[in-house]
């Protein structure tokens, strides 16, 4: 896959350029986020690798872009997931707190892929979700944290809430502004499920 | 730092008020005893020249209308000097039982001359006799009933002003009263002027506490905020160069295989991960947090059934006694991480059994997490500071988890307390 990693640390860059490229995808490092720009106009990418800190411009601009340009994205934080985070109007299709393995971004890489070329919908109640392009109900974006999260409460898995909280919050938020009868709800010997409120 | 600087000027402001309140107490009692032992003086004079205030002056009775007649004995002397008003006849010594101010105070020849009293003398058979009466806001009937109530008492003050004292002589009750109006009128006024001097003073004290507090606890507030941001950065600092490690050493491995060099690298980077996720958890106070509704009940059962295994695998026995439905408004990450401490503490310490229990008062919310411990009775609220780890401290305990548990609740508004009763650690969290 060509990815584009942009991320202000050149040693960052450096040591990911080696590990990705280790993994058979092809890499593109950037350092600001106006050279996102550019090099989102000039070449095609399978998938962009942000990290929060980049300067010059705000990672919501940049998500702006990329997503209008319907592309996957990973976003590095350093403050790990928050509900508020997936509520924005654009956002990461997936999101991973610094510090991470090596193996948690390639894993991750790896299920975003999986879900573009599967072009699955994934429907539930009165939810539906198109995981390919991470749109709930055709009307707001999620990321990969509630897709994977939805699956489990589809396939009735357990669900940890310690890893799973903030996309719970975040999905019931979300439900609730589509005027969506269904909510993630903990029931005593059953776990998380979705009931019908 | 803004809750000490108030606390500080709240002690303060108790502290003046008390040593105020003492002080301005003591003075006006003073004043107030000192003049009521002036009166007593004066009765006492009274009680010994035998119902009267001058000496040699058998008769000092006033008629009781406002012309005041000098007795027909009055000098030559006397009415050439134009003196008017009750004049002493010849005989009169002025008295000299110890004058102890010289011109001022109770034995002054001044006050003797103008002191408005009277006795009133009760013999056996209801004879009533007034001996002496000197004064103009009452008249004589007035007096024998005034002198008639106080004849159960000894001393004492009566009708705000009067000072009086019952004594026997040759087997007649005397009642003597002074009118001392005079004289507690300055103390009264220095009363008056203690009180709203006071309120003043109390005033002035906590608008001079109040800047004062904020001269002090400015530099303790930049030193927090300065601590705040160094860990913000060294957090920061720390993450990036851990996950570089991560990839370079993974990149190492499958370049030239596993080796033991490369496994410590990946042991010690995990530690590291473990300390500085810690620290990052600690330093996201320093942000504002939005408040949302957080399904208490829910998320503690939710997080307490998924470790359940966990605690299976430890040989714990878990116990919930969780009431249901119930909610609060707070950050809905801090409460999943303060729960998820919580429930990594009793892994971590407990011997053999936790129980977790959620009840609601009215609207306070109180969660307790206790454990059966090898430590001994005792409060070890110590346990919430940063860094601190008990003897029985779990290897590669940093000491920081509690403290984030802490902040959590401070967050809310709530109280978290950890204490040892019988074998039992409890730790009582109150939002």
């Amino acid at each position: 896959m060509d990815i584009l990693l942009a991320a202000p640390d050149r040693d960052f860059l450096d040591a990911f350029y080696r590990r990705l490229t280790l993994a058979g995808h092809t890499v593109t490092t950037v350092f600001d986020g106006t050279q996102v720009i550019v090099k989102l106009s000039e070449q095609r990418f399978g998938l962009v690798i942000l990290h929060t800190a980049l300067p010059r411009i705000p990672t919501e601009e940049l998500l702006t872009e990329i997503n209008h340009r319907r592309l996957p994205s990973i976003v590095l934080t350093e403050r790990g997931v928050r509900a508020e985070m997936l509520l924005r109007p654009h956002i990461g299709s997936a999101y991973l707190s610094l510090p991470f393995l090596p193996e948690e971004l390639l894993s991750l890489i790896d299920t975003l892929f999986q879900r573009i070329l599967s072009e699955r919908k994934l429907s539930c109640q009165d939810i539906e979700v198109d995981t390919a392009a991470f749109r709930l109900c055709d009307k707001m974006p999620v990321s990969e944290g509630e897709i994977s999260l939805l699956e489990a409460l589809v396939g009735r898995q357990p669900i940890d809430q310690k890893c799973a909280g903030p996309y719970i919050s975040a999905l019931n938020r979300k439900l609730e502004q589509l005027h969506k009868t269904s909510r993630i709800r903990y029931l005593i010997n059953d776990g998380f499920r979705l009931v019908t409120i | 730092m803004d809750k000490a600087r108030k606390k500080f000027v709240l002690f303060s402001e108790l502290s003046v008020l008390l040593l105020l309140t003492v002080l301005l107490t003591v003075i006006n009692g003073i004043n107030f005893a000192m003049a009521a032992e002036d009166a007593d003086h004066l009765t006492e004079q009274i009680m010994k020249n035998h119902g009267y205030l001058n000496q040699g002056v058998m008769d000092e009775r006033l008629p009781p209308n406002d012309s005041q007649q000098p007795p027909d004995n009055a000098t030559d002397t006397a009415e050439a000097d134009g003196v008017k008003g009750a004049v002493m006849e010849s005989s009169y010594r002025p008295f000299n039982g110890g004058n102890r101010m010289g011109m001022m105070g109770s034995d002054s020849a001044e006050m003797h001359s103008s002191l408005p009293y009277f006795t009133v003398a009760f013999g056996k058979k209801d004879q009533v006799e007034t001996v002496a009466f000197r004064m103009t806001a009452l008249d004589e009937a007035q007096a024998v009933s005034l002198a008639r109530s106080l004849l159960s008492g000894s001393t004492g003050w009566t009708n705000i002003t009067y000072r009086y004292r019952v004594y026997t002589d040759q087997d007649r009750v005397y009642v003597t009263v002074i009118d001392q109006s005079r004289e507690l009128w300055p103390c009264y006024r220095i009363l008056i002027i203690s009180a709203i001097g006071g309120c003043i003073l109390l005033l002035l004290s906590l608008v001079l506490f109040h800047f004062i507090g904020k001269r002090m606890f400015r530099p303790l507030a930049e030193a927090d905020h300065r601590q705040e941001q160094f860990i913000k950065r060294l957090e920061g600092e720390f993450k990036t160069p851990l996950t570089i490690i991560n990839a370079e050493t993974e990149s190492l491995e499958i370049e030239n295989g596993s080796t033991v060099q490369t496994a410590s690298i990946n042991k010690q980077v995990k530690r590291m991960t473990r300390l500085v996720k810690e620290l990052g958890a600690l330093s996201v106070f320093a942000e504002p947090r939005r408040k949302t509704r957080v399904e208490l009940s829910e998320m503690m059962t939710a997080m307490l059934e998924n470790s359940r295994a966990d605690f299976t695998k430890k040989k714990l026995s878990l116990t919930l006694q969780i009431t249901p439905d119930i909610t609060l408004s707070a950050d809905n990450e801090n409460m999943a991480g303060m729960i998820g401490e919580l429930i990594s503490n009793a892994q971590k310490y407990a011997v053999s059994d936790v129980v977790f229990t959620l009840t609601q008062h009215r609207d306070r919310i109180r969660l307790t997490a206790s454990n059966d411990t090898t430590l001994k009775n005792g409060s070890y609220d110590q346990i919430f500071d940063r860094f601190v780890t008990l003897s029985n401290a779990a290897d590669g305990s940093t000491g920081l988890g509690l403290a984030y548990v802490r902040e959590v609740v401070r967050e809310c508004d709530g109280r978290v307390s950890a204490a040892v009763k019988d074998g039992r650690m409890q730790i009582e969290i109150d939002l």
